[in-house]
């Protein structure tokens, strides 16, 4: 019978793997239901499903709670952001974990990409 | 209806971007424009709401050990984001017709070398593995260097540049074919998120359009999760190949139009 051990490399891979999918999965399903409400909300209040329809509320309107012309597309548009940060908390979230692993060349490449994601999201607003 | 039928557009793409690794932009921007007649600002805004909704579905369902090889993602995709930033400001520089055809060869040339890759193993010997546990990726200085170029090439197109990087890892880089397209997945994700928020501050997103097309790309991406682990690595691989051909031709009959 042949026992099977974790390797120090193998873990942290796998703890990693482990909260990614735990977090995409929160993550996503906040997103879309977020975005599904918000789409029965407009519908609901009265508007017809004619394309394109109105675009999501601006971020700072959002962030700040100003009101918007509707509650379903504030709504809708939380869970579009919601959804779009989610590859930034997975960056984030394995940039953690490589510093705790003091895994200092992972640390390095995944400071620089959460840095780009960063300034896209300043470009953005 | 018409919520319906971008809910089946939204299936198939994730469906297939998934399976693939591309992520589904590739799929959905053609047929938005095609089938909705919608401005290509917002076909290419929803596109990247749905490309994230791909990685994140296969993120989330992945069995352990299928959800991408984070490290060496993060790896590359340094070298991808750096090619792309070239590339975006090179992308003034070059005409629509000398894109098309940079396009078109770029997909011929991934094709047939996944195609030659696939050949090259002894006829006879074990199928080949989707996800074995004991791969170790080689030739990393090419493997970077061809990811820059294939974030360049993503640049200057304006596309995530997933059908670029699943043939790079897998043929260059000696990646199985399974962890290649679950990490491209991971990679088109963070691609996807450095576009969106452009284009949401723009208010080229519309809810309308995004919301059915991006559940049906999730649940697409879920789909294909499960239908990977039945899968052959054969099947994956002509798939791809046939796709770039499609996607190459496609391209030259474009250039020619223009």
């Amino acid at each position: 019978m042949t026992a099977k051990f974790e390797t120090p490399e193998e873990a942290p891979a796998k703890r990693l793997e482990g909260r990614l999918q735990k977090v995409s999965l929160v993550v996503s399903l906040a997103g879309l239901g977020l975005m599904g409400f918000g789409l029965i909300d407009i519908l609901v209040s009265g508007d017809s499903f004619a394309l394109p329809g109105f675009p999501v509320v601006a971020l700072q309107r959002l962030v700040f709670f100003k009101p918007a012309s509707s509650t379903g597309l504030a709504l809708a548009s939380a869970g579009i952001l919601l959804l779009g940060l989610l590859p930034t908390m997975r960056v984030l979230l394995a940039l953690w974990l490589y510093v705790h692993t003091r895994d200092l060349l992972s640390t390095l490449f995944g400071t620089v990409v959460l840095l780009e994601l960063l300034l896209s999201i300043h470009f953005g607003r | 209806m018409t919520a319906l039928l971008l809910f089946g557009i939204g299936l198939l793409a994730g469906v297939l971007g998934a399976l693939l690794g591309l992520g589904g932009g590739i799929f959905l921007v053609p047929l938005l424009t095609l089938v909705f007649h919608l401005p290509i600002r917002i076909a290419v805004g929803t596109s990247l709401v749905g490309v994230i909704a791909t990685s994140a579905g296969v993120a989330a369902f992945a069995p352990r050990g299928r959800g991408g090889d984070v490290s060496l993602a993060l790896r590359l995709e340094m070298a991808t984001a750096a090619g792309a930033l070239g590339g975006g400001l090179l992308a003034g520089a070059f005409n629509s017709r000398v894109l098309h055809v940079l396009f078109a060869s770029v997909a011929f040339a991934s094709a047939l070398y996944t195609f030659y890759k696939g050949r090259r193993r002894q006829p006879g010997a074990a199928l080949e593995p989707l996800f074995p546990q004991d791969y170790r990726p080689r030739n990393w200085t090419v493997g970077l260097l061809a990811a820059g170029l294939a974030g360049m090439v993503s640049g200057l197109l304006g596309v995530g540049g997933g059908f670029i990087k699943v043939p790079i890892m897998y043929a260059l880089m000696d990646i199985p074919l399974g962890v290649a397209t679950a990490t491209s997945n991971f990679m088109v994700g963070i691609t996807a998120a450095a576009s969106v928020f452009v284009y949401y501050g723009r208010g080229d997103i519309y809810p309308m359009v995004v919301v059915p097309t991006t559940v049906g790309v999730f649940l697409g991406a879920v789909l294909a999760v499960y239908a990977l682990g039945r899968m052959r690595a054969a099947w994956v691989r002509e798939a791809l190949v046939g796709l770039l051909i499609l996607l190459g031709a496609y391209m030259l009959v474009t250039s020619l139009s223009h």
